[in-house]
């Protein structure tokens, strides 16, 4: 004799919704059924259905991401250079020297500051072309596809093209000539080579932005603008005290995430500045990859990568940690 | 970024100790090639007879050796070896060598490759088979001086000038300049003329070419007074700070500070440098002979003229570096096809003349392969053939080895110089710390 749904339900410890229970009734029904199926299947049988499900996304995670990680910190305490089958243990020594190195630390201060002010832009950037670009009319949909089409750029490609633009034969000179002024070294000087791959990183990520935050705007509730504007409120006051708290968590999104982006800038570099002039605009990535591959030090290149790894882990979590305590010292929900 | 700037220098840097690079195997006289010796060379990859197979080659992909003429040279080559399928991998936007090390590391390693650097290192690693030592191996000038511990892993039959320094010729006549300098005096002496007649003396460029174009300017003096000086400081017997490197730094100092480069040299790439040049912004610009293609085939309003970078005292000596090598890896499944495949590259007058043409190189076989020479090719070809002393350059070979990345730390060591964030002193210090960095160096 099949136990009735509700029967089951509360054997579960708990009671179908009512649309729960209609599919329920509806599977039972079907001609042909097994002879004592509900329809429903146990908790066991759903969490092997929910484990085989989710299992070539496990596999794939672990094989992608989970071996290469495990490697390379393991490679990170060894002497590896790459070539050799020859891998000998080395301790902390690949640790100690990055902490010693004064190179690496100038990475990291390059790619800090072209992490901070990029997130910064494109926090300010991307929100302001977002509000531009939000509504549902086909321009703003032709718009957006324009804005977002650099994303889909490979990074080497868009620093070739804007090394051709900044180099100092390039079109950006070649303006200024025709305007009477004097030519600018973008990429021949430690500073203007800093803030063009910056730049040429925050053109790139632009588009992302700008999706990101025009999906945050979107979700933000109507009946809370109109409100709003029924209340007296004046469109900056809207934006500011509706729209704005509503859209912090997907600014604090698309902050991490471009964070995260711009802290493993290396292909622009490579391709914009080579790392130069003078080594201005090594990056961390760069430097892992240089002293990697190029100067045969594979295991202090992973000892970089972890390093790096953890501090963008930090920046992540510290990002969504301080927004959490915003929310809740704000009472934004 | 133009490819061409690492990789060239990556072609550079597989530099052999080449005073005994005889300069007969460049003119139809030629030089017999003596044996090996008793050496204890590796096994020879096998040069049994060629099965059915394909095989990956990684090849160095440039301005020039562009993926289609890789694609026409492999043509050739299965044409006349239709059982044998090529399949070429390039480097991408990457420096061959570290493209190469992410492929062995990551288990995808090519069957050969070429233009390697580092060829001493890689031996040491085990990653490369020795070939056999076979008579068209034998008949290129450079094979004992390839060897590492008595094998031969890089055979190349082609040379490249490194140390030459392009000219307007016209630019120098209107300065008053009637003939090439020969002693560094003599060329600080040119440079003065040409900007007292409103001439920029240098052309220079970003990335790879503001270190090459130094290191183009050391080497002949620093190799002809001392041919071993990689070894020497290897022991620390040197060091660039009281070489002639310390010298050089000092005069390019000089000529920075005295705007004798075209402005924008740090941030000028390989290919742009040229187009400038070319455009006539300066009277010299310091290079390889690997530019000429691109002078003979652009239009330019000047006749081109070519010499060898002078040296300290005048004694003559020129900086080259062997190309059109290859290497085969020692865990390759198909080595007699990879032996076929290198054996016909470097021997078929058709693909030899190719690339030689195509790169600007010479023949360094006996009897030489020739092609239809412009006459900026054949300059080269003079110079090459007219100095008695052809000295290593870049990074040397063997035991006379500098790190592999000294090319790169002296790029960004000069583009210091370039942005005054560094001096002479400074940078001499800063490359001795970081070879000895790199001889005792993090894993």
């Amino acid at each position: 004799m099949p136990t009735s749904v509700t029967a089951r339900s509360a054997r579960l410890g708990r009671a179908l919704s009512g649309p729960d229970r209609l599919a329920a009734r509806t599977r039972r029904r079907q001609p042909g059924g097994r002879p004592g199926w509900t329809g429903r299947p146990s908790l066991a049988g759903r969490r092997v259905h929910e484990t085989v499900m989710a299992l070539p996304g496990v596999v794939l995670f672990a094989g992608l991401i989970g071996v290469p990680l495990v490697l390379m910190v393991v490679f990170s305490f060894t002497d590896w250079n790459g070539l050799s089958g020859q891998r000998l243990f080395n301790g902390v020594s690949n640790y100690a020297t990055a902490f010693r190195d004064p190179t690496l630390l100038h990475a990291y201060l390059v790619s800090v500051i072209i992490a901070v002010i990029g997130a910064v832009l494109l926090d300010v950037a991307g929100l302001a072309l977002a509000l531009a670009v939000a509504g549902a009319s086909r321009a703003n949909f032709i718009y957006r596809t324009v804005l977002f089409y650099p994303f889909i750029l490979s990074a080497v490609a868009v620093g070739f093209l804007w090394n051709a633009l900044l180099g100092y034969s390039g079109a950006a000179n070649s303006v200024l000539h025709v305007l009477g002024f004097a030519p600018v070294q973008f990429l021949g000087t430690p500073a203007l080579a800093l803030a063009s791959v910056t730049l040429v990183s925050v053109w790139q990520l632009l588009g992302f932005s700008v999706v990101v935050m025009v999906a945050g705007l979107q979700a933000v509730p109507g009946e809370l603008l109109d409100a709003s504007r029924v209340d007296g409120a004046t469109r900056f006051q809207t934006f500011r005290h509706v729209t704005l708290p509503m859209i912090a968590p997907t600014v604090t999104f698309n902050s991490v995430i471009v964070l995260v982006f711009l802290l493993r800038s290396y292909d622009i570099v490579v391709a914009l500045t080579g790392g130069g002039p003078a080594g201005a605009t090594e990056t961390v990535a760069y430097k892992i990859i240089n002293d990697g591959f190029s100067q045969g030090q594979l295991g202090y290149g992973s000892a970089q990568s972890v390093l790096l790894i953890v501090l963008t882990a930090l920046v992540a979590f510290a990002s969504i940690g301080l927004r959490r305590r915003g929310r809740h010292a704000g009472g934004v929900r | 970024m133009d490819r061409r700037d690492s990789q060239r220098r990556r072609v550079a840097r597989r530099a052999a100790p080449l005073a005994a690079m005889a300069i007969a195997a460049l003119t139809a006289a030629g030089c017999s090639t003596g044996s090996v010796g008793a050496g204890s060379a590796a096994a020879p990859a096998s040069a049994g007879p060629v099965k059915s197979a394909t095989i990956k080659v990684l090849v160095n992909v440039t301005p020039t050796l562009t993926q289609s003429f890789w694609n026409q040279q492999v043509h050739l080559f299965e044409q006349q070896y239709p059982q044998v399928k090529v399949t070429l991998e390039n480097q991408g936007g990457q420096d061959l060598n570290s493209y190469f090390s992410t492929l062995m590391s990551s288990g995808n390693a090519p069957d050969v490759a070429e233009g390697l650097g580092g060829i001493s290192t890689l031996v040491k690693d085990g990653v490369l088979a020795a070939f056999p030592k076979e008579s068209w191996i034998t008949s290129e000038a450079s094979w004992q001086q390839q060897t590492v511990n008595g094998g031969i892993y890089a055979p190349a039959a082609g040379l490249q000038a490194q140390s030459l320094v392009f000219y307007n010729k016209e630019d120098f006549a209107k300065a008053g300049i009637a003939a090439p300098p020969t002693t560094m005096a003599e060329l600080q002496s040119d440079v003065t003329k040409l900007k007292s007649h409103g001439i920029t003396p240098f052309q220079g460029g970003s990335q790879f070419v503001t270190g090459a174009q130094l290191s183009s300017l050391v080497d002949p003096t620093l190799f002809e007074q001392d041919p071993s000086w990689f070894a020497h400081r290897n022991a620390d017997k040197v060091t660039f700070a009281n070489s002639y490197w310390k010298t050089m730094l000092n005069t390019y100092q000089q000529w920075v500070r005295g705007q004798d480069f075209a402005p924008g040299t740090t941030s000028t790439p390989y290919a742009q440098s040229e187009t400038d040049f070319l455009k006539g912004n300066a009277a010299m610009y310091v290079m390889g002979s690997y530019v000429t293609p691109t002078i003979d085939t652009t239009p330019h309003s000047f006749t081109a003229g070519v010499f060898a970078v002078p040296t300290q005292d005048g004694r003559p000596a020129l900086a080259v570096s062997p190309t059109l090598s290859y290497e085969i890896m020692k865990n390759s499944p198909n080595s007699a096809d990879d032996v076929a495949f290198v054996k016909f590259m470097e021997t078929d007058t058709t693909a030899v003349a190719n690339f030689l043409k195509t790169d600007g190189d010479y023949s360094a076989v006996t009897p030489p392969v020739t092609y239809q020479q412009s006459s900026l090719s054949t300059q080269v070809q003079q110079i090459v053939e007219g100095n008695t002393t052809l000295t290593p350059c870049c990074t040397g070979s063997g035991s006379n080895s500098a790190p592999q990345d000294l090319s790169n730390e002296v790029t960004t060591q000069v583009q210091a110089l370039f942005t005054g964030s560094e001096g002479p002193d400074q940078i001499a210090g800063t490359l001795d710390s970081w070879w000895s960095q790199q001889q005792g160096g993090a894993g």
